[in-house]
């Protein structure tokens, strides 16, 4: 047990929940433009069947992407909670190591 | 709600042709949010040591973001397709619609905006204000042809729905399971229909290079559905760039796992899983260049590096007991041999591509594997495979066969007419030849290695498969092996994988002999 606390790099993790939060917020950005325009289309069509089908898949991508957010913030929370766990088992090991010297 | 005469005519198209634009955006956003996802979040864990089962659990798992992006982007690109075609399909309206204007005008008629033809002595008393056309009219009816446009007009104006829209859109979850991928194909095929991506229009499998011809007419939005709307064609045709067939066989691979799991076959379900967790791993980029899950044990062509752009390319052949399940190490020693090759040309990086080439059914630990059945299947697809290598990305090309790949290789040389530059076979039990001579190459150019410890090659090919290749009396080259057993030739540091990273990229005289006599280096 204790080889494979030493074995893992906390940094590392908390790396990758960075990473996850960049690729949220990334994905929350490329969202913009393409939700703006099927509004914009949608309003162009207002009145036509087409054009709530738009309004429609405008509300269905927001969500889905909205639920994708929020699942990304979900395992970078919980990435940095493993990273807090690692850091803080090896300081307790560190400091019982210099107490048994 | 109804569409009016007005609105057809006035209807405002502009911001649905930005829209298509948006889309095709955001669907690339979206397969770089892939790559980003796989590199960087998931690369920087798979370095962290975090142990597989200290990561996060299933419903919030690492492996399911990176899905939803694939999933996105292959939406997208159904999606544009879609509103492209609405597009066109309300510009053709919206051009009907002013012609009718014209032709009323012409004869002397006004059109309202809820489509009542008016004029003198035509047309009812309310019209509105909104009409357009009118002038000196003469009295009686208006022609019906202009009548019967107009109701067919605003006919199909109210008929334009929702259907494939509806398809265009995501899960709702915010997450992938395994049966989108069967919507992605399907939602591809509705898209492309209109845009002449169907089915029949994919050529034959026989002429790479017209199949390589008829794939560079297409547009890049035709392409991309015609990857996703009939995956199993495109990613098996001969002839298409192999980042191309990459992107359908792992739709095609994750369509199959789907039907495994949907036709409760446990044994080819667990099979894909294996393969897709494999190349979805961190590490050297991974090609799928063919996958069939419907055999006994599978089929599977990888590449490691992309054999389009590479001056080497090498293709190993695994032997007895190879099966799809079992790919993560054929994958493992191309990678290897790869990145041995690849160090050996510094001057030019990713140069070398290392096909693992399951394209056969590999016997297993029986009988199958003391015949030449198994051999002379596999050697018709090895032949076929390097031919369209060698058509669609010519370079120097090495096989490397081993165990029972070699006697597929021999096969292929000596009776399919399997054009290569170097043969390498490693832990051969026979080439069901009785020399060298018979393979149709220089000798020079034929290499074999056996490792001590190695029971296959030895007892085998006395009474099954002819003599061993890297006897001296076999006539090939006998590369040095340092290694041990049968399944050791590719460990890493060892003086037989530099042997043979040395005659993929033909420097020949790097290469360790035990016998035999190396060409001259040709290429460094």
């Amino acid at each position: 047990m204790a080889e494979s606390i030493l074995a893992v790099c906390p940094t590392a993790i908390t790396e990758g929940a960075d990473a996850v939060r960049r690729t949220r917020d990334d994905c929350l950005i490329a969202r913009r433009p393409y939700l703006d325009q099927l509004e914009a289309a949608a309003r162009s069509l207002a009145g036509w069947p087409v054009g709530a089908a738009l309004a429609n898949l405008e509300e269905r991508w927001y969500d889905d992407t909205g639920r994708l957010a929020e699942r990304l913030t979900d395992l970078a929370g919980r990435l940095d909670e493993a990273a807090a766990a690692y850091q803080a088992a090896e300081r307790s090991s560190t400091q019982r190591f210099r107490e048994f010297r | 709600m109804t569409v009016t005469f007005a609105m057809v005519r006035d209807v405002d198209l502009a911001p649905l042709a930005v829209l298509v634009e948006r889309s095709v955006e955001f669907g690339r956003r979206c397969a770089a949010l892939q790559a980003t996802y796989e590199n960087e979040a998931i690369g920087r864990l798979a370095g962290s040591g975090l142990p597989p089962a200290a990561l996060p659990p299933a419903d919030a798992g690492l492996d399911r973001p990176d899905d939803t992006f694939e999933y996105y982007a292959r939406q997208q690109a159904s999606a544009a397709a879609v509103l492209g075609t609405l597009h066109s399909r309300l510009s053709e309206l919206q051009a009907r619609a002013w012609s009718i204007v014209d032709d009323a005008r012409a004869a002397g008629l006004a059109v309202s905006g809820h489509g009542e033809i008016w004029g003198d002595g035509v047309g009812g008393d309310e019209v509105g204000g909104d009409e357009v056309g009118g002038g000196d009219v003469g009295g009686g009816e208006p022609p019906t042809g202009l009548r019967k446009r107009i109701d067919r007009l605003l006919a199909e104006a109210n008929r334009l729905g929702d259907d494939q829209l509806v398809h265009c859109g995501p899960t709702g979850q915010g997450e992938v399971d395994d049966f989108v991928w069967l919507r992605v194909r399907d939602t591809a095929q509705l898209a492309g229909a209109p845009l002449g991506v169907t089915a029949a229009a994919i050529p034959p499998d026989d002429h790479p290079a017209a199949a390589r011809a008829w794939w560079a007419g297409l547009t890049a939005a035709q392409r991309d559905l015609f990857l996703a709307a009939f995956p199993d064609r495109t990613g098996a045709l001969d002839g298409l760039p192999a980042a191309d067939r990459d992107r359908a066989n792992r739709l095609a691979l994750r369509i199959a796992h789907a039907d495994s799991e949907l036709a409760c076959d446990p044994r080819a379900a667990h099979r894909s899983q294996e393969l897709i967790d494999r190349l979805e791993a961190a590490g050297p980029p991974l090609l799928l260049l063919d996958v069939d899950n419907r055999t006994a044990d599978g089929i599977a062509v990888v590449a490691v590096g992309d054999p389009d752009s590479a001056r080497h390319q090498a293709v190993i052949v695994p032997g007895v007991d190879s099966t799809v399940d079992r790919m993560a190490g054929e994958l493992d020693r191309a990678a290897r041999l790869r990145a041995a090759a690849d160090a050996l040309t510094p001057a030019v990086a990713d140069d070398v591509s290392v096909v693992a080439w399951l394209g056969y059914d590999a016997p297993e630990q029986n009988a199958s594997a003391l015949g030449g059945e198994r051999a002379d299947q596999g050697a018709t697809r090895l032949t076929r495979f390097v031919d369209t290598m060698e058509q669609t990305a010519p370079g120097h090309v090495t096989v490397v066969g081993h165990s029972y790949g070699s006697t597929v290789v021999g096969v292929a040389a000596a009776h399919d007419g399997l054009r290569v530059d170097d043969i390498i076979t490693a832990g051969s039990p026979g080439m069901r030849v009785h020399d060298v001579g018979q393979l149709g190459l220089d000798p020079r150019h034929v290499w074999a290695g056996a490792a001590r410890g190695d029971d296959v090659s030895g007892w085998l090919s006395h009474f099954a498969h002819g003599p061993e290749p890297h006897a001296d009396g076999f006539g090939a080259n006998r590369f040095h092996v340092d290694t041990v057993g049968h399944s050791a030739y590719w460990d890493p540091g060892s003086v037989s994988l530099a042997n043979q990273a040395a005659i993929v990229v033909g420097q020949y005289d790097r290469v360790r002999l035990d016998h035999g006599r190396a060409p001259s280096t040709v290429d460094a």
